[in-house]
């Protein structure tokens, strides 16, 4: 298996379409990064304005772990869409270019063939997860120092800089197996069709349906959301609480695990049983 | 046919598309040491049959065995022993003819040397471009490169679907003197499919022929041709007598056409040697009797 998995990297990384992510991070990162540096004290500052009154702050409230926050934040709805470009493409682009009938003529069984290509998709997507975490606070802290965090997740908490390490590691790792989860939804969509557009679009289109379906506080909605991974997808927030809630992050988890077992199970049926006629 | 001698045995197989039989009841013997040609006009299943081969379809009923094992529970081992190429070749368009050999080797399990992975491309007359990229290839260098990667791990089956397909004339030749040598010299067996009757009976010892997913005729090219109705054009200088005497002797003989002395009967090829006789005893000037022996007379004559 780790040849298999290896083989499938290697041709992954020999693809322009998979550096994408990596040049988008970098661009939106930086340009995030230059914008807060030029106006972002006076936005802090509009936003502190009403704590100020109460409160005395002191100290660099605008350092490189408030930036990486905020960077992780507007991040979070981008990220998927370069990570579906990647993962939706890796078995419906072989369908399309004809070079699965080559691998599948190799004595190689479909199962080991599919779990390579699905291991080397949640590991571009962890390597895209820590090029973000890097880029974000590596150039954060390089531009804008160190402090505490203040952050509003239900309320306002001020987290102190010692705990930050941990709670960032923490945040990512989440994040990473979220973003496993949008891989696992794009590789599923890529063993039903074959051509590569057509899974990309429809990981989309499924990952703006369920958010939209998350987010809104209707009835019916709400029966339905503790099922939908699109409401667990920023729950990273959760390790930036007070007391982080060990039992509500755990369940996010598990349900989180819990899909991209669904998505990785629907995608070896219809592989398994599919007829390579491209 | 003793079971054991048999590379590739199906038995009852079929495959349906929806409405459409790609595959019907085909039951097919392939022996070690043979080249099989599958014959059949477009649509006829000939793909399909090799794609069942393969694994790569599934069938709907019936069973495929290959060197004794059956697919459907050793197909890792069989496609160990198993070269193919399947319709047009398709490679990773932006890794090079060798990063592609090297990585397919990879796949079948073995750490293949430089200099095997060379001479693979050397047998294939791409030694020149090892490092070139596949995108930059014409249709018949990707022919030969699907070739080589065939051939790479030195199986003892060949399955090729229209393996001279894009090929230049002096590559068809090249592809079918290798198909040859591979067949006598080391004894390998070859199932191909063409569109290309002549290629068929050029490179074959065996046929099987298809139409609408069914088996017309399988066996020994040369057995079928034997026992076929052939194509047989006769040149005589006396027309009136050689026409009296096909009607009065000859009566399984059938003239297709006749123009002054030139004859093109069509009759069975055992009786070549009588009709001659039977002219020459009445004194008939015989000045050419040249049987049309072709693997496309009878296929246009039993599909």
């Amino acid at each position: 298996m780790p040849t298999l998995v290896w083989i499938e990297l290697q041709k992954l990384f020999c693809r322009s379409r998979s550096y994408i992510a990596f040049i988008a991070i970098g661009l939106i990162v930086g340009v995030i990064e230059w914008g807060l540096r030029l106006e972002g004290h006076q936005v802090l500052e509009l936003l502190m304005q009403n704590l100020q009154e109460a409160f005395l702050f002191q100290g660099n409230l605008l350092n490189g772990y408030l930036v990486t926050y905020l960077v992780l934040n507007s991040l979070w709805l981008h990220v998927p869409i370069l990570i579906a470009l990647v993962t939706g493409d890796l078995v419906s682009g072989e369908a399309q270019a004809g070079t699965m009938r080559l691998l599948l003529t190799r004595p190689v069984g479909r199962l080991r063939l599919l779990t390579a290509k699905y291991l080397a998709g949640l590991l571009y997507t962890a390597l895209v997860v820590a090029f973000l975490a890097v880029t974000s606070w590596g150039m954060g802290r390089l531009c804008f120092g160190t402090g505490d965090l203040i952050v509003f997740y239900q309320t306002m908490n001020i987290v102190p800089e010692a705990e930050l390490p941990w709670r960032f590691a923490a945040a990512f790792a989440y994040g990473a197996l979220s973003m496993g989860v949008v891989a696992s939804l794009a590789f599923f969509c890529s063993t039903l069709a074959n051509h590569s557009l057509g899974p990309i679009i429809t990981t989309v289109a499924i990952l703006i349906g369920c958010t939209i379906v998350s987010t809104f506080e209707v009835g019916m909605f709400r029966t339905v959301q503790p099922f939908l991974f699109t409401t667990y997808l920023s729950k990273w927030q959760g390790f930036f609480a007070f007391d982080v809630q060990g039992e509500d992050m755990g369940l996010a988890i598990g349900i989180l695990v819990g899909h991209m077992a669904v998505f990785f199970g629907g995608a070896a049926g219809v592989f398994l049983r599919k007829d390579w006629t491209t | 046919m003793s079971a054991d001698a048999c590379i590739i045995e199906t038995r009852a197989l079929q495959k349906r598309y929806g409405s459409i039989h790609a595959v019907d009841d085909l039951h097919l013997q392939v022996e070690a040491g043979t080249v099989y040609g599958v014959l059949g006009p477009n649509g006829s299943g000939k793909s399909t049959l090799l794609r069942l081969l393969l694994g790569l379809v599934w069938p709907d009923a019936g069973t495929i065995r290959l060197f004794g094992l059956p697919l459907a529970t050793h197909r890792d081992r069989i496609l160990r022993r198993v070269g193919a190429l399947i319709e047009k070749p398709d490679f990773y368009e932006y890794l090079s003819a060798y990063h592609n050999l090297a990585l397919l080797g990879r796949l079948s399990g073995l750490r293949l040397e430089r200099q095997k992975i060379l001479a693979s491309l050397e047998q294939a007359g791409l030694a020149a471009r090892a490092h070139s990229k596949v995108k930059t290839f014409s249709q018949g260098m990707r022919q030969r490169l699907g070739i080589a990667q065939a051939l790479l791990h030195d199986p003892e089956l060949l399955i090729l679907d229209e393996p001279t397909n894009g090929l230049d004339p002096q590559g068809v030749a090249d592809v079918r003197a290798l198909i040859g040598r591979l067949n006598r010299e080391q004894g390998k067996t070859v199932l191909l499919s063409s569109h290309l009757l002549h290629e068929i009976e050029v490179v074959a010892s065996h046929v099987l022929v298809l139409h609408q997913g069914q088996t017309v005729v399988a066996g020994a090219v040369h057995d079928l041709l034997e026992c076929s109705q052939a194509r047989v054009r006769l040149l005589v200088d006396e027309p009136q007598v050689t026409r009296q005497l096909l009607a009065e002797t000859m009566e399984t003989v059938h003239v297709l056409e006749a123009n002054n002395g030139h004859f093109v009967l069509s009759m069975a090829l055992d009786q070549v040697p009588l009709l001659n006789r039977h002219l020459v005893e009445a004194g008939v000037t015989v000045r050419a009797l040249i049987p049309m022996r072709s693997l496309e007379a009878y296929f246009l004559s039993i599909t």
